[in-house]
């Protein structure tokens, strides 16, 4: 079993009742997955700033450096044998319904 | 907001902060997962103690137990964010409090209404699990769900605050050991499980109502207590066990009488001689609804014929008028069910009232040898107060004399001696 991250791009303000609606598809989505066992963790981002710290001496503070759709919004990590796996998990993730899913697998250094 | 007064808000957070933190912690206990719950003792400890010094600085707040149930959330979703990294909390939930995306959402799904009674129930079971023994299950309820500090328990239950502390620490290492899991149990499980609750509920009571503590406010709060948590276990899912309306049934006709029991001096008054119109009308009333409610199935319980037995004296006009005929068939099933030797005795007690004190007399002698009734003080007090009947003063005065030796209780004494000087 490996690793992977979904890293959730693209921002979208939500009104209350989308918010409720998609909170329960997510609950439920993530439900399945830790009854799967396949459940990791993940945490949303701030949107409205960041800093980019390129070296010591060069910080940028305006962010988010991309375009909108393009930002990361956060990001979940579960269980999946292959990237098969991994991307059939994302197509049923409800995060979905307003962002991108950028599907990575996380690295195990030697 | 009303103008601080330092005792006003004492006087108002005693009797709010016994009733709110048994729910604090039992909401937070959901949370943290129970091997976490002196976590969730200690949160609980700090709202309260939050409330003390902000109410005392600018008032009682309009909605108390809001308040307080706020502040709890605050203080338990900052409690969650220091510790996600390096503690587990509930099982069931740890990953939804983990997480950002799910953390407010699971949270306040846990403080509705609905959800803070569910948590109470599975506290309920927690407390009176029977892997814990009988005392740690009663330090336990009276710590965790009625908010009693260790002094009162101590007070309560007769014992030092040492050996108080002593039962919880056993009782919550075997918890955190995950010996004992924090939920209502399901199917023929919860049969079994609602007795030891029962069980433990009605002890609570008793200490109350009989026990030989002379802090008369701690004997009422135990009673309501009791019939506080009995009240919980009558509300869905539970709501289907008769026997649990007896219980409550048994429990209003006896705290029905409470008042009229003991005089201004905290000197027990007998049945024969207190003033009936003091009986609570109201809560045999209630417990005549409740006695009917359990009136379905097809078990009987001890708590059906306790609770008949009791409603029987509640509906006699006069100790004279009471239908002893009948307390005694009940009595009779009562030791069909429960043969123990007590309820011989107040069998024996009642042949006495129906069939006079020369039956009563015999019967007792017979009971002397019951080994389980050598140290109860009941039996020569009884064998006492039957030889006074028949005017034998001398027996009379021997078997008092020998019944104050079985007991501590200060108005137990007291009566004994009102009864030798007779």
């Amino acid at each position: 079993m490996k690793e992977f991250m979904f890293l959730v791009r693209g921002y979208h303000k939500l009104t209350e009742e989308e918010s409720q609606q998609s909170m329960q598809k997510y609950v439920t989505w993530m439900q399945g997955m830790m009854d799967k066992g396949l459940y990791k963790g993940g945490q949303p981002l701030t949107q409205d700033e960041g800093r980019l710290v390129k070296n010591p001496s060069e910080v940028l503070t305006d962010g988010p450096f991309m375009e909108a759709k393009e930002v990361i919004g956060g990001y979940v990590i579960i269980n999946a044998n292959n990237y098969e796996e991994a991307v059939e998990h994302a197509k049923a993730c409800p995060l979905l319904d307003h962002c991108a899913l950028e599907v990575r697998e996380l690295k195990a250094m030697d | 907001m009303q103008p601080a007064n330092t005792s006003k808000v004492n006087e108002l957070v005693d009797h709010l902060f016994r009733r709110e933190s048994g729910k604090m912690v039992a909401v937070l206990t959901r949370l943290f997962g129970v091997h976490n719950l002196e976590l969730a003792e200690d949160v609980v400890q700090d709202t309260l103690h939050q409330a003390l010094s902000d109410w005392q600085k600018s008032g009682i707040p309009n909605n108390p137990e809001g308040w307080l149930m706020v502040v709890a959330r605050r203080k338990a979703i900052n409690l969650l964010r220091r510790e996600r990294y390096t503690q587990n909390f509930a099982d069931d939930i740890d990953p939804f409090l983990k997480s950002e995306w799910t953390l407010s959402y699971t949270i306040d799904n846990v403080f509705l209404e609905t959800e803070i009674k569910d948590s109470q129930l599975r506290m309920i079971f927690t407390c009176c699990h029977p892997e814990l023994s009988h005392e740690s299950q009663l330090a336990l309820t009276l710590k965790t769900l009625c908010g009693f500090s260790i002094k009162e328990i101590a007070n309560a239950l007769l014992t030092t605050e040492s050996t108080i502390n002593k039962r919880l620490y056993r009782a919550k290492e075997k918890i955190r050991k995950g010996d004992i899991r924090f939920e209502v149990p399901l199917g023929n499980e919860l049969l079994r499980r609602l007795d030891a609750v029962y069980l433990t509920i009605y002890l609570l009571f008793n200490e109350g109502y009989n026990s030989s503590t002379d802090d008369l406010l701690i004997r009422k709060d135990l009673c309501s207590e009791a019939m506080r948590l009995t009240l919980l276990l009558t509300e869905k899912p539970l709501d289907a066990y008769p026997k649990t309306h007896a219980l409550l049934a048994l429990m209003c006709f006896h705290a029905a009488r409470f008042d009229s029991r003991i005089d201004d001096k905290g000197c027990i008054i007998i049945l024969e001689e207190q003033d009936r119109s003091l009986w609570n009308k109201e809560l045999i009333g209630k417990g005549i609804d409740y006695l009917t409610k359990s009136a379905h199935g097809e078990h009987l319980s001890s708590f059906h014929l306790e609770a008949s037995i009791a409603l029987q004296h509640c509906m006699a006009k006069s100790f004279k008028e009471t239908n002893w005929k009948q307390i005694y068939t009940f009595y009779d099933k009562l030791y069909e069910i429960k043969p123990s030797p007590v309820i011989q005795l107040n069998k024996a007690i009642i042949a006495g009232r129906v069939y006079g004190p020369e039956e009563a007399i015999i019967e007792l002698h017979r009971l002397e040898k019951d080994k389980n009734l050598v140290n109860y003080y009941l039996l020569p007090a009884s064998l006492g107060e039957f030889y006074l009947q028949v005017n034998n003063k001398e027996r009379a005065k021997t078997y008092f004399e020998k019944a104050k030796k079985l007991t501590q209780s200060k108005a137990e004494l007291e009566l004994l001696e009102r009864k030798l000087k007779s």
